[in-house]
């Protein structure tokens, strides 16, 4: 018995009592314990790990820990918020099971377990978008979730079968080490498929349709779906990082992907109206540089995004009923065109010193990024008034040192936390270009969105 | 002069004509104000012209509504014992005109009533019709929520500064949305459409004979209720900042409809939800169930099968009215006529309440507790002002149909001033890391090491907020400071802020005075207490506020009225009218918590030393009287009462509290009259004593006011709980907060009105609310009430037209009179002729 399995089968026997429970609060009570005790069984997991008796993989470490943690505290949540729903029941079964898949699929090293997992999992992510009655546009968000997994899952089939044929076993491991030894041509196309497979799951353009229409799924559901299901795509770059590798050409379209789907997203996320979808187009933003991480070879640094990345897109989705009244008087001084220049020119030039001191690696992209966010966000607090100026600046420092630890705590879970990379770290550092260009335009303020483009991004996610 | 030049209008009149039409189109629907501060308000408002039996109708017709409340929910009150069966039986034979119709038989042992409760019990009820996309109405409505963000969007939309229509004509060529919905036909539309949205109105209603342009448009404005009524508020009713730079007009969004639907290809969905006539279908459906012989002729059969949705549905709601009103009304009859012991000289204390439904428990709670005196009054408490926090826009605190007078600034309040300047610089501190977060998180450059960095921290937060609700409460009460140490200044300050005179001052004490019946030689210690909910992360917060203050909490207005009350000149000034407020009372300003029954006294440093024992004394017998009302209310939610405080905290937590679910009655007299009834936390109080209201112009007042106020909230309970899909928000899980303004259902469509289903539902599904129309008791003599209403055109609509019923005590005898409807008196002007009936009436004979 495997047992990192241990947690996916806590979550099925939640939905065996959540079935036999007198009611909706009661089951969606056992469906919480359920998340605790896989939760448990992941952190006595990972103190075994450190102990040193490799009980489990260190992806799927980081995404049990993550997805239990915030199925948990969805949970949680749910106990009051579906109070008054019909089926809290069925919701309850529904989550753990699809919390069970999930579990499942992240820790398993069979292929057909995986493939089920993974299959069963686009289902009733898609039935939870569903899941209030008697409303068109909830059957519609259903039906366009199903079809983007319906390509996505076809895929990854494909891709598994010819792996396992190639491997000839259904040992996932196997099959992914095998991968190298397949003709150039076929290692492209597995990959290809692989990264489609990611793109779909992740809401990557052109797939991102079903996330940003998937409004009508109950709040505690879009929060386990924009921080747990969605990094299937990252897990399964990550996971299948060996075949993306014998396939250059992939590893580029995956960068190639993950920038427009960034910069896409981002767009989308200033120009909503609604709180929702803007954190829609915001996810799109953050899967799409986790796969342009991926495709870059920067293993560890999409690991600690897909993470940290998922926390803080549950938070920022259960409290999205609090985006309602005036704001304050700013608070905050604008960046001057001159700081912007200093912040965006400054990073270059430590991108571009790192490349020729040879200390660069592919994962430079999140680094230098990271290094204009601490500038930019040093910058507004000095200008900020008031006596707050001290503590912002320790939080500022206590966040970053977080950060740091955690990109330390993904590279020691992963095998081989740096990959290889289609092009060389100055490449990647070149990357940073477009990122601090549309940064420098937006912070500038200069003028309004063109309309042809300000449009796109309203419709962005609109059914047809 | 030629023959042609006659009859084709000039352009001018017709476009004064289009302004004429939209502007009386724009009344389909009532004001919707933010989320921010929710103010209850009749969906049907536009059709009170109507008696109250054909506006549910027509506003089905209009809205695409329901007509009444599904029946399964009827029968479900009815089971629980929430409505008497007998009384629906007696509703049923009035609705089929008296028990001689009634007993008619129409076969064996079967009368036409048999046939008509059969359909109200046991026929099986027609199915709930899912509600279908309106596609170019949703159209819009993407487009006004672009517009009418307020801050959601960090890039607004482009070209708002040309007006509403204009923008969105801008816009459009590029909408591929637009040109799926127009076809081929699209570029062409665009390039004919007039630039001007009445010259493109008055374009629309040429097809359109006269006689139904007014229709048309009425039509068009019922199928954004949402974002109309924002446009209302926005224009009529907010300050002019809120449109600054970015106007919009009744006429935009209409020429906006107009060119969505003319360009839409496919047919409009059937949008009334009235059935067809399928009264053969019913009948048959009768036949069977009572085993009449096929093939025979059963005449009255038709009757039975002739009643719609709306009749079964008034028949059920008229029931509850009626056992309501029997059972309610005699009580006050008998309590008005026995010798009540009269209270006690001085009472303790005298409290002053809101005369919001939820006061009314808390009242007898807190008389249980020891000499207390309570009255009811306006929670906004008279003051018809607005206040100014440091560092945000102004806050209207009074009825939201009345334009502030004053402008108050919020001040540190004398004793507090470090607590003051702590909070303020809390208040920015908070205001910085905000603005931070999101220019960080949205920037493209800075999204993605933001999201890294504060994502455990999210992770923390989200912990702490789920598992530890009350202490993450109480912590960022710490950081942010205590906010009370502000409070309204009465003088003018340099920032615009008016203040109050030494005169207005005075004359806004005399009217607590004088609408309440208070006597001036008051107790030691007044209370004037206002009130406010606490929900966490909800976007129907303020829906638990006071909404005589507009939806914000009424704590500033009894600050600034004990201020007012306790100030040396303004007592002299009273003094002076030959009635002084005693020299040793104090009036100390509190502000009650109806989520958790928490009452918070303010500003006790200013209270003098002689009346601290007394004041510990209230504060104790406050906690005992909250923790009495805190387990009646538990009961009523389910739940444990400790929980109350948890929930209040939780930022999951939909249902905080019932909020003024139940409500049903609007009590206009003194305490005596209701003091040993419970009321059940179901009726407004109003304090009233008809002595010293010779002329009638306080009870002008309450009914014109606070009334009025009570059946906008009545009206929206009814309504959203009739239909809670059309006329109220729907089920909150999916609700989307849309540009910080209100919220949407799930990816879009029309901004939400009225209130979601958790609030007036419970968990099992069975109305919480039942859907009653507002019964007004008046102690007065009948003539001065009756001359009262001859005076108030609103008055004698409302009551005339069946949407608030009237019954009058009279002071001296107890004799209950109803006011009768004009449809009971089949004339027009009933207010003329309405005569005095004693109770009990209309028995079935």
């Amino acid at each position: 018995m495997d047992l990192a399995l241990l947690p996916a089968l806590a979550a099925l026997a939640a939905v065996i009592v959540a079935r036999a429970s007198r009611n909706g609060a009661r089951a969606l009570a056992a469906a919480q314990a359920g998340a605790v005790l896989a939760f448990a069984i992941g952190l006595a997991l990972a103190i075994a790990d450190g102990a040193g008796w490799r009980a489990i993989d260190g992806l799927a470490l980081a995404l049990i820990l993550l997805t239990s943690f915030v199925a948990a505290i969805v949970l949680g949540f749910s106990r009051r918020y579906l109070r008054a729903d019909g089926d809290a029941q069925g919701f309850a079964m529904r989550v753990s099971l699809l919390i069970a898949t999930v579990l499942g699929l992240v820790a398993t090293g069979n292929a057909l377990l995986f493939a089920g997992a993974w299959l069963a999992s686009g289902l009733l992510l898609a039935s939870l978008i569903g899941h209030v009655g008697g409303w068109d546009a909830a059957r519609a968000a259903r039906r366009r979730a199903l079809q983007a997994f319906l390509i996505g899952d076809a895929a990854l089939m494909a891709a598994l079968l010819g792996l396992a044929a190639h491997a000839d076993s259904l040992d996932l491991e196997t099959m992914i080490a095998a991968a190298p030894a397949l003709p150039p041509a076929a290692a492209a196309g597995v990959a290809l498929l692989v990264l489609v497979a990611a793109m779909a799951r992740s809401a990557l353009p052109p797939f991102s349709g079903w996330l940003l229409g998937s409004m009508t799924a109950p709040t505690p559901v879009s929060a386990l779906m924009h921080a747990g299901l969605v990094n299937a795509g990252g897990f399964l770059l990550i996971r299948f990082a060996p075949v993306l590798e014998a396939a250059p050409l992939v590893q580029g379209a995956a960068i190639a992907a993950g920038l427009a789907a960034a910069l896409w997203g981002t767009g989308i996320l200033l120009v909503r109206p609604d709180i929702k979808r803007a954190l829609a187009g915001s996810t799109v933003a953050q899967m799409g540089f986790m796969v342009l991480s991926c495709g870059m070879g920067a293993y560890a640094a999409a690991l600690w995004h897909l993470v940290a990345h998922g926390l803080f897109k549950a938070w920022l989705f259960l409290g999205s009923g609090s985006a309602i009244g005036g704001r304050s008087a700013p608070a905050l001084l604008p960046l001057p065109a001159l700081g912007i220049a200093a912040i965006a020119l400054a990073t270059l030039a430590i991108g571009l010193a790192l490349g020729m001191m040879g200390l660069a690696t592919v994962a430079v992209l999140p680094l230098l990024l990271a290094i204009a966010t601490a500038l930019a966000t040093l910058w507004a607090v000095a200008g900020m008034s008031g006596g707050g100026r001290l503590p912002a600046a320790l939080l500022v420092g206590g966040l970053l040192a977080v950060h740091a630890g955690g990109l330390w705590l993904t590279s020691a879970l992963l095998a081989r936390p740096l990959g290889e990379g289609p092009a060389g770290p100055l490449v990647a550092a070149a990357i940073a270009v477009p990122f601090l260009g549309v940064w420098a335009w937006q912070a500038a303020r200069a003028r309004p969105l063109p309309p042809p483009l300000y449009v796109r991004l309203l419709n962005a996610g609109n059914a047809r | 002069m030629n023959v042609v030049s006659i009859t084709r209008s000039r352009p001018s009149d017709s476009r004064a004509e289009t302004e004429l039409l939209v502007s009386m189109a724009a009344r389909t629907v009532p004001p919707l104000w933010p989320l921010e501060g929710a103010i209850a308000v009749n969906p049907l408002a536009g059709l009170e012209h109507l008696a109250f039996e054909d506006a549910v109708r027509v506003g089905a017709d209009l809205f695409g509504a329901r007509a009444a409340m599904p029946l399964a929910h009827w029968r479900r009150l009815v089971g629980l014992g929430r409505i008497d069966r007998a009384a629906v039986r007696d509703a049923a034979i009035a609705r089929l005109g008296g028990c001689e119709r009634a007993f008619a038989l129409l076969g064996p042992d079967v009368s036409l009533l048999d046939c008509v409760l059969a359909r109200l019990f046991d026929l099986p009820a027609a199915d709930d019709r899912p509600i279908l996309a309106d596609r170019p109405a949703d159209f819009v409505a993407k487009w006004c929520a672009a517009f009418f963000d307020t801050g959601n969007a960090a890039l607004p939309m482009p070209g708002r500064e040309a007006g509403f229509y204009h923008a969105v004509l801008g816009m459009l060529p590029y909408d591929g949305e637009f040109a799926a919905l127009a076809g081929p036909k699209s570029a062409a539309m665009l390039g004919e459409a007039s630039r001007d949205p009445v010259i493109a109105i008055a374009e629309g209603l040429e097809a359109v004979a006269s006689d139904a342009r007014l229709n048309r448009l009425r039509q068009l404005v019922a199928r954004l209720p949402g974002w109309a009524g924002h446009l209302r508020w926005r224009t009529e009713y907010a300050d002019p900042v809120a449109s600054a730079g970015a106007r919009a007009t009744m006429a935009d969004l209409i020429a906006l409809m107009m060119l969505a639907e003319h360009a839409t290809t496919s047919v409009t969905p059937q949008r009334s939800l009235l059935r067809p006539d399928d009264h053969a279908e019913t009948a048959a459906a009768i036949a069977r169930h009572f085993d009449f012989a096929q093939g025979e002729d059963y005449p009255l059969l038709a009757a039975a099968a002739r009643l719609d949705d709306a009749d079964l549905g008034l028949i059920f709601q008229v029931a509850a009215e009626h056992s309501f009103r029997d059972t309610i009304v005699p009580t006050l009859s008998t309590a008005c006529t026995d010798q009540a012991p009269s209270p006690s000289e001085r009472p303790d204390a005298q409290l002053v309440f809101c005369i919001d439904v939820r006061s009314e428990p808390f009242r007898r709670a807190i008389e249980a507790q020891g000499d207390y005196e309570t009255f009811g009054y306006a929670g906004f408490f008279g003051l018809p002002i607005a206040v100014h926090p440091p560092h945000r826009g102004r806050v209207r605190q009074l009825p939201v149909l009345v334009a502030p007078q004053h402008d108050l600034a919020l001040a540190p309040v004398a004793g507090a001033e470090a607590a003051a300047a702590a909070s303020m610089r809390a208040e920015r501190r908070a205001a910085g890391a905000c603005d931070l977060f999101d220019a960080m998180k949205g920037g493209a450059a800075t999204g993605f090491a933001t999201a890294e960095a504060t994502g455990p921290l999210g992770g923390v937060l989200m912990l702490t907020k789920t598992l530890l609700p009350s202490a993450a409460k109480r912590l960022a009460r710490r950081w942010s400071g205590d906010a009370a140490a502000l409070a309204p200044a009465l003088g003018a300050d340099d920032q615009g802020c008016g203040g109050l005179s030494l005169a207005e001052q005075t004359a806004y004490a005399r009217a607590l005075f004088a609408l309440t019946g208070m006597p001036r030689a008051a107790a030691r210690l007044v209370v004037l207490a206002g009130h406010r909910g606490q929900a966490v992360n909800n976007p129907y917060g303020s829906a638990l506020d006071c909404g005589a203050c507009a939806g914000n909490g009424g704590g500033p207005n009894a600050r600034a009225l004990a201020g007012i009350l306790n100030a040396p000149a303004v007592r002299g000034a009273l003094a002076a009218d030959g009635e002084a407020i005693a020299p040793d009372c104090w009036f100390i300003a509190a502000e009650h918590d109806t989520t958790t029954d928490e009452v918070t006294l303010f500003d006790l440093q200013l209270a003098p030393p002689s009346h601290r024992a007394a004041l510990d004394r209230l504060r104790a017998d406050l906690a005992r009287a909250g923790q009495v009302n805190r387990a009646r209310r538990a009961t009523a939610l389910g739940r444990a009462a400790a929980d109350l405080a948890v929930g209040a905290a939780h930022w999951g937590e939909v249902r905080p509290e019932w909020g003024l679910a139940g409500n049903a009655a609007f009590i206009v007299g003194p305490r005596a009259l209701t003091r040993d009834v419970d009321l059940g936390g179901r009726a407004f109080l109003h304090s009233y004593d008809w002595r010293i209201d010779a002329d009638g112009e306080a009870l002008a007042t309450i009914l014109t006011a606070p009334m009025v106020v009570a059946q906008w909230i009545n009206c929206q309970y009814l309504f959203s709980t009739l239909d809670n899909r059309r006329y109220g928000a729907g089920d909150k899980i999916v609700h989307n907060a849309v540009g910080r303004i209100g919220v949407l259902r799930g990816n879009g469509g029309d901004l939400c009105v009225g209130l979601p289903m958790q609030s007036l539902f419970e968990d099992e599904g069975a109305p919480a609310h039942v859907p009653q129309r507002l019964l007004t008791i008046v102690h007065a003599p009948f003539d001065r009430v009756a001359a009262v209403i001859e005076g108030q055109a609103v008055l004698r609509r409302l009551f005339g037209n069946g949407w608030v019923q009237l019954v009058t005590i009279d002071p001296q005898t107890g004799a209950a009179s109803r006011w009768r409807t004009d449809a009971e008196l089949g004339a027009p002007m009933a207010f003329a002729t309405s005569t005095r009936l004693t109770f009990p009436m209309e028995q079935p004979s």
